[in-house]
């Protein structure tokens, strides 16, 4: 039978991945800066270009993974039965795995007496492949919403767990 | 056990130890020896990749629920007044079935491939060649370039002046 609304443990589970983003997230805002201001010493010009390359990246990106994730789940080269959800799943299931490894990369920085290039290129890289995952992650979280459900119902439903989740 | 709570109650608890997560990584930072604050990042990091695989096991399951429902409609006889003139009577006084496929969730894998609802139509229709995307995205781009830079800049300013990122931190929360 073909569903208009969602189950609870469907709601929760289309909430979970807020409960891993928030998680992640609140860490990285908070100590990131302190880390590679105080800790790791990023000279000034440094601090400066990965923050516009980051910049760069992180305006751009959003539309990239929009994109290309869209392409993928429309199923052009896909099997005939492939459901775009499959697709929005997988994604996060990978895109989660590898958020999780830019999230542990960022704390192992070059020693405070490593070149600053080596310093600045760490803290540029990590903050890119962090915020990639990130959007990879969250763009396909949430295109999925319109995918798993038809109701207004059920879409208030699974919105109000994502928002008891990252509360 | 398991069901002893509501769910909104399981929920709320979660979004407490996912809030808190910061204030745990306050109590373990230690900004000459990091090994146990990455341990505290380690446990989070698992938390939250369990969470994804939960999330992509739970919708991956529920996906062929999703599928295209069949439905079919009956139609009224046919009446002679009702016939165009010089048509030839179809199936007079016998009922017409038509079997419709009937997409009721949102997107179907059908619908997919018959292109009738296309997550890329935004894009293949609406721009209608990948040059004039890129010029779009360009656009929004310099948008955000620009605010962004103005908001960094003051963060750095500011925890440059005060040697902390309390700043920082607040402008993030406010996002």
């Amino acid at each position: 039978m073909t569903k208009f609304s969602v189950t609870t443990l469907e709601a929760v589970a289309f909430g979970a991945t807020m409960f891993g983003s928030a998680c992640i997230n609140n860490l990285f805002v908070t100590y990131y800066m302190d880390l590679f201001c105080g800790v790791v010493s990023v000279s000034s010009g440094w601090f400066f270009v990965a923050q516009i390359i980051f910049m760069l990246w992180n305006a751009l990106n959003d539309f990239v993974f929009g994109w290309f994730s869209d392409k993928e789940a429309s199923g052009k080269g896909a099997k005939p039965k492939h459901h775009p959800v499959h697709s929005r799943a997988r994604v996060i299931r990978n895109g989660g795995v590898l958020w999780g490894i830019a999230f542990m990369l960022i704390w192992y920085p070059p020693d405070a007496s490593a070149p600053d290039i080596w310093k600045g290129l760490h803290f540029a890289l990590s903050l890119c492949m962090y915020d990639g995952m990130l959007s990879y992650v969250e763009v396909n979280h949430s295109a999925l919403l319109a995918e798993i459900c038809t109701s207004s119902s059920g879409r208030a439903t699974c919105n109000m767990y994502v928002l008891l989740y990252i509360s | 056990m398991w069901p002893l709570l509501s769910t909104y109650r399981y929920s709320a608890i979660f979004a407490v130890l996912g809030s808190v997560s910061s204030y745990f990584g306050h109590v373990y930072w230690n900004g000459s020896d990091l090994s146990s604050f990455r341990r505290v990042c380690f446990v989070v990091s698992l938390l939250s990749v369990a969470s994804f695989l939960f999330t992509s096991a739970v919708i991956s399951k529920a996906a062929p629920a999703l599928e295209p429902e069949a439905t079919v409609v009956e139609l009224a006889p046919l009446s002679s007044p009702q016939t165009p003139s010089g048509a030839q009577p179809q199936e007079a006084g016998a009922t017409a079935s038509i079997r419709q496929s009937r997409a009721k969730s949102a997107v179907s894998p059908q619908a997919y491939a018959d292109n009738a609802v296309d997550p890329g139509s935004d894009i293949t229709r609406d721009v209608s060649t990948l040059r004039q995307f890129f010029s779009q995205v360009l656009l929004c781009s310099c948008v955000f370039i620009v605010s962004d830079i103005h908001a960094h800049l003051l963060c750095f300013r500011r925890c440059s002046d005060s040697g902390t990122s309390w700043f920082l931190l607040a402008s993030n929360v406010s996002k």
